[in-house]
């Protein structure tokens, strides 16, 4: 604790702060452009300058220590004079373009030259830039930079990309890209919102509005688990653009791209306006009446005929929490089917139960900032800056701070680049590798260090028997002397932590992998809280808190979707299984070989089409509800546009048609419902820990004929099949691609960017290829969100949630057009 | 009641006192004016009807969409929907203007840095319908046409003197100093 003065007030802050800081602590004003919470004092723009009794000088307040004694004026008529000529400065080549430019009104230079700025200037002098225009989502106008350097360094500090940086000198200095190429970066416009002018600016919002225009609400991404506050700015009901507001939120102002960009798939072409009804084997517009009537009778005739067993649903990890549980307390109250699950199921859910299998636990939200400080940090297999890009963010913070991160995947991803340590393992090898650390661990003797003796240490030990650091090593295709130093590091570490990702879209990890990480852990005697793995979609951990799965012995989404002929009528809510979930081809069948399919969407799915009804439902901000972020805090994002069409919250559209099969669920407005979910009690189980030997080690095997391993997942710019709506995001990345090595290209006689047909024994799809040094040799990347892309269909699943991943054949085929 | 009082009320004295100004005003010029007939011109800066000025230079509106006047306006009855253009330009998509929501304080036309909106010194526009009062921008650049026209630039440069000249960039940058 030290002592200081400003302007007269005494005051207590914390050794190492800036002038700045605490002067910000406790509501002192001191001007500044270039500072930025996030970031290393700079001291560039020099607005921030004080007066320190005793020093000659004076001081930038941003970038000099607080200390213990000191005496400093904020505002006396020497620094107002200081801060005239700074900014006077400034303004020497500032063009006065502030009628068009999209910052005014919230323009940080506006409001300073205002408050302290001369109106004439003494200097002059312009500089000609071009504005940059060519590149996607992201407008730079060079005239209007300050040089303040606060995107440059939020790009590269904070983002860890690094896309951009000062370029030229003097007067010609700019902002820009690598040899003033077009912007390629993330598209995360984490610069946008740094830039304290108007130097950067969104392209989806470029002149639709003035910052006085606009009225803002705060909402909640509809994206990822990290649940990051949006703040909305609409204009006459119309959201124009998303920021992220410092202090807000457990992102604290931090956005990734789909956030930032990504609101405007609710204003996509694809948005369903009327219920749909098939006639004569077409969709035809219907009206909700007589829609629901139909429903109601088809499914009671269903009913009767073949028993409540035969209907099931799949809720989605989208809708709030409201429209789930409505979802359940329909099939549960006025089916009387058990049959309802989502699509966590296929990753989650094996979380879950690993977690369970170990610790004994049932649920294990995750810490944003579990990573900082922890000694060694270990993420597996996973690509966290884009799946979950904020969570990801906390590990480049982490690792700026000391924390020694170790990055164990194939593929070169963000947190690999900025790994102090990156073990390229081959695809699938996660399970694997982590099976050696455990015995590595116990020939380290580590299982003594403890003294309670944890069950089933003896299966263990046996267990992982044959995986010596020889064999590892040579199973995930490292050198022995490299794995042996990791594992060391890893093992004797004070503090440790494991992430990674399983998601329905990932086939190379699964229920095993967690098992082994949690058997790692509670060999080093760490709990479930160093276990970090986080739900996949906005509200994936919201559906099944609320029960949206088999709780009284119903068919799972296995049984609903994988065994044709199980089901007689499916009732889809928010979800596209043929598109986002393995092995298309049976979910296909399952789905042809329905009686009744209704889907109820915000858009014509892949599944829709298939469907005899299809409900048009509000989209997320048209609706009010819950989500149940991956830390388990459950955050309401209100209304704030109208719905569009005749589209209706998913939770009414339920109530009407239990009303229309006369039931009354007890449920007239959102708030009963509220009231209802609140006394769900979910079990969070005891922790009682127990090794669970892990069974099935995968190392992905190639044969003769597939001799390519295909890996699947999200990549930054998407997220599920929902994404591709935003005109936005579809901007950066529109169509569907494969990764593939430069070797790789090389051996299959693959060019960049032309079409490949990849075949597993499941079928075959035809991607464009991209040949990328992010992939190593023998392995494919793939995401999958792109419907027409069809890459689901060549994985297959597996029931026990093991990794699955894909051999695969590949063939150029530069002739070929892509197949629908 | 005194007698001079009981007198006075006789013989109406006090009325035919007022019917003697009535008579003598017979005789004298009148000084109403017979509106319709006969019009009164508005004097320099009145606050009739909202005009867009046109640019002498390109014929179109001055307005570049920056809002101020929509922000400044004190029954928020101008809206204003912009875009990108062509060559990435900012256009004015929709200027319009609540005519009867107006209150005629002027505002707009003083923060406006182009000078280009205007209260023209027409002041004869009521109407049977609401959506005739609702000014869109092709209808205030008509009126700039029909009540201001040339006499206009002059009109507002006296009266008016608008800062647009102060605002061009960059390179009137130096005109800064007054000299
Ligand atoms: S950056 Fe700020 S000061 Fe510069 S033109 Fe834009 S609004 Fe005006
Ligand atoms: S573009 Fe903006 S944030 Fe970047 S240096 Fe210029 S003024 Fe600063
Ligand atoms: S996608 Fe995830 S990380 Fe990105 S803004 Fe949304 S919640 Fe945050
Ligand atoms: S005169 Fe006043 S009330 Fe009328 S439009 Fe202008 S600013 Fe608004
Ligand atoms: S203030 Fe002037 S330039 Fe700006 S929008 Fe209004 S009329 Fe147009
Ligand atoms: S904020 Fe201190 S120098 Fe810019």
């Amino acid at each position: 604790m030290i002592e200081l003065t400003i302007d007269g007030k005494r005051i207590e802050a914390e050794k190492g702060m800036t002038i700045l800081e605490v002067a910000k602590a406790n509501n002192i004003y001191i001007p500044h452009l270039c500072w930025d919470r996030r970031l290393k004092p700079y001291g560039g723009c020099r607005l921030c300058l004080v007066e320190v009794e005793g020093q000659r000088k004076l001081m930038a307040a941003c970038s000099t220590p607080a200390d213990n004694g000191m005496v400093i004026h904020t505002d006396t008529p020497n620094l107002q004079k200081a801060r005239r000529t700074v900014l006077e400065l400034l303004l020497v080549h500032h063009p006065l373009d502030c009628p068009v430019c999209d910052k005014a009104g919230e323009c940080r230079l506006q409001d300073l030259a205002y408050k302290y700025g001369p109106s004439e200037s003494r200097f002059y002098a312009e500089r000609k830039h071009d504005p940059e225009a060519t590149s996607a989502l992201i407008e730079r106008n060079p005239n209007r930079c300050i040089l303040c350097g606060r995107c440059v360094r939020v790009c590269w500090e904070h983002q860890g990309v690094g896309a951009i940086n000062f370029i030229g000198r003097g007067f010609k200095t700019k902002i820009s890209p690598a040899f003033e190429e077009t912007l390629d970066c993330e598209f995360c416009g984490q610069c946008v919102d740094a830039c304290p002018v108007g130097a950067l600016g969104a392209k989806p919002y470029k002149y639709r509005a003035r910052a006085w225009f606009l009225e803002s609400h705060d909402s909640i991404c509809p994206y990822c688990s990290v649940g990051c506050t949006l703040t909305l700015d609409l204009r006459e009901g119309r959201i124009l653009r998303v920021r992220g507001v410092d202090g807000k939120g457990v992102n604290d102002g931090d956005l990734c791209g789909k956030g930032r960009f990504g609101f405007d798939f609710i204003y996509g072409d694809t948005r369903l306006k009327t219920p749909l009804v098939r006639k004569a084997g077409e969709l035809v517009e219907s009206t909700w009446e007589e829609t629901l009537y139909y429903v109601a009778n088809r499914l009671r005739d269903i009913k009767r005929q073949y028993g409540a067993d035969s209907i099931g649903a799949i809720g989605s990890a989208r809708a709030g929490i409201e429209d789930n549980y409505m979802l359940k307390k329909f099939m549960k109250e006025v089916i009387g089917s058990d049959n309802i699950d989502t699509s966590a199921r296929l990753g989650y859910a094996w979380v879950l139960r690993a977690l369970n299998d170990t610790y004994g636990i049932n649920q294990n939200p995750i810490k944003l900032d579990s990573p900082i400080g922890k000694e060694v940090v270990l993420v597996l297999e996973s690509d966290l800056t884009s799946t979950h890009p904020i969570f990801g963010l906390k590990f480049l913070e982490a690792k700026n701070e000391g924390t020694y991160l170790m990055v164990a995947d194939p593929r070169k991803t963000k947190l690999a680049r900025r790994s102090s340590k990156w073990i390229r393992i081959k695809p699938a090898s996660g399970t694997v590798f982590l099976l050696g650390l455990i015995n590595y661990a116990i020939r380290e003797g580590a299982h003594l260090r403890e003294e309670k003796e944890i069950e089933g240490i003896d299966g263990l030990i046996e267990s992982v028997k044959p995986y010596t650091p020889e064999k590892v090593s040579e199973l995930i295709g490292v050198d022995t002397e490299q794995f042996i130093e990791a594992a060391s590091r890893f093992v004797n570490a004070e503090t440790r932590l494991i992430a990674l990702t399983v998601g329905a879209a990932e086939n190379q990890k699964g229920y095993e992998t967690v098992l082994a990480a949690a058997n790692l852990l509670m060999l080093l005697g760490e709990g479930p809280d160093s276990l970090q793995v986080p739900s996949d979609y906005s509200n994936t951990l919201g559906a099944w808190l609320s029960g949206t799965r088999p709780t009284e012995g119903g068919k799972d989404l296995y049984e609903m979707l994988y065994n044709p002929g199980s089901l007689k009528a499916l009732y889809v809510m928010g979800e596209d299984p043929l598109v986002t979930m393995p092995d298309g081809n049976t979910v296909k069948k399952t789905l042809e070989e329905l009686e009744f399919l209704v889907v109820q969407d915000i858009r014509l799915s892949e599944t829709a089409k298939l469907a005899d009804v299809v409900l048009p439902a509000a989209a997320w901000s048209e609706k009010e509800g819950t989500f149940i972020n991956s830390q388990g805090i459950p955050q309401p994002f209100p209304k704030v546009v109208s719905p569009q069409g005749d589209s209706v919250p998913d939770w009414q559209i339920l109530r009407n048609l239990a009303r229309v099969m006369e039931h009354d669920l007890g449920i007239t407005e959102l708030g009963k419902l509220r009231e209802e979910l609140s006394r769900i009690q979910t079990d969070r189980g005891q922790q009682r820990w127990r090794f669970s030997p892990v069974e099935v080690p995968s190392v992905a095997q190639t044969t003769t004929d597939y001799p390519i391993i295909m890996v699947t997942g999200n990549i930054m710019q998407h997220s599920g099949a929902l994404s591709v709506m935003s005109k936005s995001l579809s901007h950066v990345l529109s169509d569907a691609f494969v990764q593939i090595s430069p070797e790789d290209a090389e051996r299959f006689g693959v060019k960049d960017g032309e079409f490949i047909k990849i075949s597993s024994p499941l079928g075959e799809v035809f991607i464009k290829a991209r040949v990328s040094d992010e992939i190593p040799e023998g392995m494919l990347f793939v995401p999958v969100h792109f419907a027409h892309a069809r890459v689901n269909y060549l994985v297959s699943h597996s029931r026990l949630g093991n990794a699955h991943p894909t051999p695969v054949k590949i063939e150029s085929t530069s002739t070929a057009t892509p197949r629908r | 009641m005194t007698v001079q009082e009981l007198v006075k009320k006789v013989f109406f004295v006090e009325i035919l006192k007022g019917l003697a100004l009535t008579l003598s005003r017979l005789f004298t010029k009148p000084v109403t004016r017979r509106y319709p007939k006969e019009k009164r011109p508005a004097a320099l800066g009145f606050r009739g009807l909202h005009a867009l000025v046109r640019n002498p230079a390109t014929g179109e509106a001055k307005c570049v969409g920056c809002g101020l006047c929509a922000a400044i306006c004190p029954s928020r009855c101008i809206y204003i929907y912009t875009k990108e253009g062509p060559d990435h330009k900012k256009v004015v998509e929709r200027y319009e203007i609540e005519v009867l929501r107006c209150v005629y304080c002027a505002f707009c036309v003083e923060a406006c840095p182009f000078g280009a909106v205007v209260l023209t010194p027409h002041y004869e526009y009521s109407d049977y319908s609401r959506d005739n009062l609702y000014m869109t921008k092709e209808k205030l650049l008509q009126n700039w046409d029909k009540y201001m026209g040339e006499e206009g630039y002059n009109y507002f440069d006296k009266f008016w003197n608008p800062k647009a000249d102060h605002f061009r960039t960059p390179k009137e940058q130096p005109k800064w100093r007054k000299s």
